[in-house]
This record gives structure tokens, sequence and C-alpha cells, in this order.
């Protein structure tokens, strides 16, 4: 049985990453395409009045950028397939480089906001299930839609101006205390955009989880549980929860990219130092080997996180694997 | 059916809250601080302590942190506390930095600079001649692609330099030029023992780690939060008070402002919006200095009706700046109303010019006169720019009186300078730009030329452009100064481009700091010479 579900399982994993050869292709071709063909270059931010415009011809072909699109298109494909994902325009650093720079502060803050979102989430939901329209689904229901509702830069904003500004409890920017280098002023920068980060996840994780243990409170199983003489606690947390979670699943194979992405909002709010700061540095920068790297690398991650779900949501929901 | 009506009642009480909470904000917003109480109690004159860091907020990570590609405010910004300038020369005269004189033969075509002795670098080498030799080589060296190498590559000929001895060099001109001086002294050397055999300047990793001959030497970079230097204790100034400087990455301006507030920066530049939560608040002094900006308004020449210079003089009668600037600036304490295409700051400014005083009559008049009624014309500018959007909102109304109607069309930034840049655009007839020119006059001249890849509004005055031509090379300064008032009056008169305010920066430093006069405020690096900043108490 065990081995059965194993071949299914690298079977399942080969087709898709076949599969998903062309698609990254595809989403490469597009993208290059998106942003060569939108208005602006990163030459533009060089000009001053002295330059001639041989001279700023002279940094565009520096630059690679007087070659036709198709063939810039050939050259980034070519290196990317060396393994090298090219520098930056603007810096001349290495692409890779900074994304690996930024990817620890973004996976920190993403991470944390994630697991806080689905334990808060889940607990929640469960409980609000179990109580269905009594005073604390009513509740978590209310401060779920002002969750889902809220505007986070709004949010953030009321956040730093009563907890930085008018009690002093928190700073207000950046990911450090410049020369300060413990890890509990770490958590102290990373508590409000965590909050922020959280408030819209635990608002939609929790009304899953809601709906999701309704239907299964309903079942079969259930009645015969409650028949047997299980207490009411047991029935939620011993037999219910695993079935309740499995869209749980599903939602992380989603949010896996936002991991890496990062929410230029809140980090730009805050003057954390992410991946989603960096994306849009270079999307306004024209950076177009920075843009590139970032959108491949989400890509793949997401690719990755829906082969995850899938794996995954086939090892825990039963049901699928009695249909193979 | 309780449930449903508490939760109304519930919903209602939420609302009712966060709108008192809300007032109860801007109450405590017009009050001062409450720490005005404990400030009452400071020593009347705060004592200058050795020591202590300036923290800086910046938008973005620099670029390239080489002077010789430094092209946007951050890189600027930093550049200028790693690394001296030759000299300055402002309206007060020639500050020397690293040079200690500069004389020029009778033929203007030769340069004789020495430099201040035992100059060091951060990595305690010797600055010398050779440094200026092979810094003043890397910009004329086509290859490299310095942003500078227009000013010092004169009718495709390139300046040449000559270490005469270590302190001195010897700059030899293929022509006149008279902007040279002013070039040379903009130019902050770079160590040729660090630089020396790189093939790329611009992509050099030795630009990652920054070595210079300014009062502060780097420390190290965090890609996204800040960049930190440390004091230069063999800065040829003298030692610098402040152990350290920090620019901190933080994109968004109310958190920055925040920020501020909360003592995590030291300064930042406001604008006139931001105001009244520093000037009142007894922790903050506020500084205000001439930007040496001229925001402008560019004529598209491509529109037939625009090509009429009377339709150009009747828009220009047609619009009061005393209300922009009051409508935009609410006083003129932080913007002046702007006459001339030349900033006060840039040498042999006039004011002397035809003024266009409001005159929606005379304007009326003059579309008569010309046949135009019923103008219609599309008016671009980038719509991030607030500045900007009100200009265009109180210029539509004032034209409307005179029958002209603005048609306002904001723009992504990189699709704005796209057309702008390409003179035979048709996408619109008006755009609002800014330009900062600096102090030399002929800074200006790529931006009227005919043909130049500047002129934005496709502008062609054969006379004119002699005149230009004659200010580069004129060596008498009272004749120089006539060919420069002449250029400004007939640009006015000929009215391509509209003058409309010369903005002031303001910048809010926290109180605790001081020497702010010293270090000098200018546009862009926000303090010349960071060395002299200190902390109090």
């Amino acid at each position: 049985m065990v081995i059965l579900g194993g071949i299914f399982v690298v079977r399942m994993i080969t087709k898709r990453i076949i599969q998903s050869i062309p698609m990254m292709i595809a989403i490469s071709i597009v993208s290059f395409l998106l942003i060569k063909l939108a208005p602006g270059d990163p030459v533009q931010a060089y000009i001053t009045p002295e330059m001639g415009p041989v001279q700023i011809e002279n940094i565009r072909e520096s630059m690679g950028l007087n070659k036709p699109i198709h063939i810039q298109y050939l050259i980034w494909l070519k290196s990317v397939l060396k393994g090298d994902l090219g520098y930056s325009l603007v810096n001349h650093r290495p692409v890779a480089m900074q994304i690996i720079e930024r990817l620890p502060a973004t996976l920190g803050l993403m991470g944390t906001s994630l697991v806080i979102s689905m334990i808060l989430g889940i607990i929640i939901g469960l409980i609000s299930a179990a109580n269905q329209n009594k005073i604390f689904d009513n509740i978590a229901a209310f401060i779920s839609y002002i969750g889902i509702s809220i505007p986070s830069f709004w949010f953030a904003m009321m956040l730093i101006y009563l907890l930085s500004l008018k009690l002093k409890l928190l700073p207000s920017i950046g990911m450090r205390t410049i020369g300060v280098h413990t890890t509990w002023d770490l958590i102290k920068h990373g508590i409000m955009p965590t909050i922020v980060l959280s408030l819209q996840n635990i608002a939609s994780i929790t009304r899953y989880i809601r709906s999701s243990t309704i239907s299964q409170l309903k079942e079969d199983y259930v009645t015969v549980e409650y028949a047997s003489g299980a207490s009411r606690r047991e029935v939620l947390y011993k037999y219910v929860l695993k079935n309740s979670i499995l869209p749980v699943i599903t939602i992380l194979g989603m949010s896996l990219p936002s991991l890496v992405s990062g929410a230029f909002i809140t980090e730009s709010i805050f003057g954390w130092p992410g991946m989603g700061q960096l994306g849009i540095k270079a999307i306004f920068g024209y950076d177009y080997p920075l843009i590139m790297a970032i959108t491949m690398f989400s890509s793949l991650i997401l690719i990755i996180g829906n082969l995850l779900s899938d794996i995954l949501y086939g090892i825990a929901d039963p049901r699928i694997k009695e249909l193979k | 059916m309780k449930n449903k009506k508490w939760i109304i009642l519930l919903l209602a009480l939420v609302m009712l809250v966060s709108t008192a909470c809300s007032n109860k904000e801007t109450a405590k917003d017009q009050t001062p601080a409450d720490a005005s109480k404990d400030t009452a109690q400071e020593s009347a004159t705060p004592k200058k302590k050795d020591g202590g860091t300036f923290i800086f907020g910046i938008g973005s990570d620099p670029n390239v942190m080489n002077p010789l590609y430094a092209g946007d405010r951050v890189t600027m910004t930093i550049d200028n506390a790693l690394f001296s300038p030759l000299y300055v020369t402002d309206e007060e005269g020639t500050h020397f930095y690293l040079a200690e004189s500069i004389t020029h033969s009778d033929d203007y075509l030769t340069y004789t600079l020495k430099l201040k002795p035992n100059l060091k670098w951060h990595d305690g080498e010797n600055l010398t001649a050779d440094d200026v030799v092979f810094t003043l080589n890397s910009i004329t060296d086509e290859k490299q692609n310095a942003n500078d190498i227009g000013s010092f590559v004169i009718n495709g000929k390139p300046i040449t330099a000559k270490k005469i001895d270590d302190l001195t060099v010897e700059f030899t001109l293929p022509e006149v030029s008279m902007p040279f001086e002013s070039s040379l002294g903009d130019i902050r050397p770079i160590p040729k023992h660090i630089f020396e055999g790189e093939k790329d300047l611009a992509k050099s990793e030795k630009n990652l780690k920054p070595i210079g001959s300014g009062p502060f030497k780097f420390k190290e970079m965090k890609s996204g939060e800040k960049v930190e230097l440390i004091r230069f204790n063999d800065y040829f100034g003298g030692k610098p008070n402040l152990e350290s400087i920090v620019f901190r990455v933080i994109a968004d301006p109310n958190a920055a402002n925040t920020a501020l507030l909360n003592g995590e920066l030291s300064a930042r530049y406001i604008t006139t919006a931001d105001l009244n939560k520093f000037n009142t608040n007894k922790d903050f002094n506020i500084i205000l200095f001439d930007e040496g900006m001229l925001n402008n308004m560019v004529f598209r020449l491509t529109n037939k009706n625009l090509q009429n210079k009377d339709v150009r003089k009747a828009i220009a009668y047609g619009i009061n700046k005393d209300e922009i600037i009051k409508g935009v600036y609410k006083s003129e304490k932080y913007a002046k109303k702007a006459y001339s295409l030349f900033v006060p700051s840039t040498k042999f400014y006039t004011g002397d010019v035809e003024k266009y005083e409001y005159n929606p009559k005379k304007a009326k008049e003059l579309l008569k006169n010309a046949g135009v009624n019923n103008l219609k014309l599309r008016l671009a500018y980038i719509n991030s720019s607030k500045e900007n959007e009100q200009y265009g909102l109180i210029m539509q109304q004032q034209l409307k009186e005179i029958g002209v109607e603005l048609e306002l069309v904001p723009m992504e930034r990189g699709a704005f300078y796209d057309k702008l840049l390409d003179a035979s655009n048709t996408d619109f007839d008006l755009a609002f730009n800014g330009y900062v020119m600096g102090r030399e006059p002929n800074s200006y001249k790529p931006l009227f030329l005919a043909g130049d890849f500047n002129n934005f509004m496709g502008y062609a005055n054969k006379e004119l452009d002699k005149k230009w031509e004659e200010g580069v090379v004129e060596t008498d300064e009272t004749a120089r100064g006539e060919i420069y008032k002449t250029i400004q009056k007939q640009l006015i008169e000929d009215m391509v481009v509209y003058p409309i305010a010369y903005p002031n920066s303001i910048v809010a430093v926290n109180k605790k700091y001081g020497g702010t006069e010293e270090a000098k405020p200018v546009p862009i690096f926000m303090f010349r010479d960071l060395s002299k900043l200190y902390i109090t108490e």
C-alpha cells in the first residue's frame, strides 16, 4: 500500500516537473515582454542635461538595451540556463546575491505571520463552529469582517501612531535599532508588521475553518462519536480537527509564493528590508534582470507550493487515495 | 433576532468611539508635545559633546557609490559624506576643500591646481596629484561612461591633465571654456591605488567598499536597511565631532515623519503639508534654504497655436503667480515667484526681465489679435507630484477666465519622460517640469539650444544660440555677465518656458544636534560639510 502510494507520488512529481518547464518558459516570455514594452527604461534615471545623445546611446549599449527585444530575451535565457541570473542594471551587483540578502527578512516576517495566522485561525475557527451563532461566534465574525476590510496601510499607520509615537512601546521603522544586535530588538521591530500581516490572514482562515468544521460536525461519524460517549472537546480536537483543516493545506500551498514575494505595502511602511521592497524598487527602476529573477523565483515557488499541497492533500485525505 | 440587534449596537458603539478617538488625535496634534515640559528645565545653552550618531532617512538604497556615477539624490548625498570635492564656488566665493588654489594662464587654456598637503584617503594612503590625474582620465575615457564626461570633452577633444609634482596638477584645454573652472571644482577624486587596472569602473566590486577622502568613511551597508559611516579622524578639515552617520532606508514619507518625531531619524526634508507637525514642536528646528530649482511649464512648439509667440504671452499674462504661490505653498517663505529661467543662485542671474504681471484683459486682447478663440490645450505632468497637480488645478481655473481650456493629463513617470524627451511627440501641448542646473550659467544651454536633445520645446533661435556659444569663450567677467543677462531677457521675451516658482527646501532637524549653520545647508546633500555637525548635552 505504501509502495503503491510512493510510486504514485513519484509519478505525480515527475509529471508535474515536465509540465512546469514549458509553463516557466511561457511565464518568462510574457514577463519579459510586459516589462520591455512598458514605456521608460533605466537609463532615464541616469540622464542629466550635460549628456549628449551619443553618451546616452553608449550607456544604453553597455546595459544591452539597444538590441532587438527577442535577442535581449535570448541573451537573458542563455545566461539563466548557465546559472547566472545577471547583474542589476542600477547598482551593478549580482541579482542572485541581492535576492539572497533580502530573503531571510521576508521569510522571517511572512513565516511568523503565517504560523500565527494558522494557529489562531484554526483555534478561533473551530471554537466558532462549535458555538455556531452564539456570542463567541458573533464577536469572532465581527472582528473577521473588520480584519478583511481594513486597508493594511491605514492599520499599519494607526499601530505605529499608537504603539510607537504615543505609548512609546515599540520602535517604528526598520528591522533593528542602530547599534543594537540583540534578538529581542529584532522581535520588537517585528511585532507590528507581523500583526498587520496576520490580521487579514487570520480573518480568512477563520472563515474557512469555521465553514469546514460546521459541515464536518453534520457528518455521521460525529453523531456516532457522541453516541459512544465522547466529550465535546474530544470530538472537536480528536476527530473533527484533522478533517476540518484539509482546506488549510490548499491555503498553505497557495501562500507559499507570498512567503518569498513579501508584502510590499507593509514592508514599505515599516521599512522592513525584504523582497517586497526589492521587487518594487526593481519595477520603478526598470531593473530588468532583477524583475525577471524575482518573477521567475516567485513562479517557481508557486509551482512547488501547488505540487506540495496536492501531495499533502493526497496523503491527508483518504478519499483521494481511494479514488486512485 | 436578539443577536442581530446586539451586533448593530456594537457596531454603532465602535463607530462612535473611533470618531471620538480621531477627533482627540487632531486636537493633540495642535498642542505642543509634552516633552516641552522637560526641555524648559534644560540649561539655556546646550553643550557640545564629542561623538554621537546622526541618522538621515533615504528613500532607497544608493546605486553605485562612486562619484563618477552618482546621478540620483540618495547616492549623491552618501557620496558627499564619503568623497570631498576639490573646491566649491557659491555666492560667497570659493571654498577650498581638497584643493588649496586654482589659477589660470592669461589665455585661459592652462589651469594649475594645487592640492593641500598631507591629504589622506580613508585607508591611510596619501591623496596626491596622481589621484587627480587618474580621476580626470577616467572621466574623459569614453569606455567608462562617467556621468560628467560632457563637461570635460570640448567639441570632441578631451581636456588633459599632467602631474607637475605630488601636489600640483596642470590642466590643458583644447579651446577656451569658461565653465571649466566650476566643473573642475566639482570633481570628487577617486583613489588611483584602488581603481587602477579596473576594466569597468561602474561595475567594479571596489564600489561596494568605497574608499574616499571625506569626513566619514564607509563601515557597512545592509541592503534595504541602512548605510553606516564612521568618522574619519584624519579628515583634512579637522576631526569630525560626530562618531557616525547612518542613512536609514525608509520609503514611506508618513512613516519617515513618525520616525523623525520618535527620534529614530535625526533630520529629513519635509513638505509644507508636514510643517505644522514640526514648527510648533519644541524638539525640532526648521531650516529653510533655497533649493536652487526652477519649477516651470514647458510650451510644446509642435502645437500650431503655441508656435505663435503672442499666444504664449497671452497664457503668461493669464496666469496669476501670486495665487499659485499662496495656494500651493501657503506663503512666500516656502517658495519665491520666479521670473527668470535662471535661479537666483546661478552666476549672472538677473530679475530684470519682463514679469508678465497678471493681466487677463491683455491676455484676452493678445488672443483676439492672434485670431485664436476657444483654445484647448493638454497639460501633462508626473502623476505622483502633488505640487504639479495643485499647479494644474489652479492654472486651469485661471486660464478659463481668458478663454483657454486646460485638460490635465497626469502620467506615470516613465511614460512622461519618454514623451517629454521626444520633441516631436504630440501627446501634450504643455508640461510641468523642474530643473536644478547649478551655479554655472552655461549648464542651461542644452535646454534651449536648437536641436539639442534636452530642448523639450522644439525651440529654435539662431541668434540666441550664437550668444550661448559666446558665453562659453568670453573671458571678461563683465562682458560675460552681459551675455547671460541678454540671454535671460530674450528667453523670457520668447516665452517658451514659463517660470513658476523657486521652491525652498524645508528641513526639520532634531534640536539635540548643533552646528547646522557651519555645516552649510545646501540642496540635495542637506549639509555640505558633515564634519561640522555635533550632538549636544
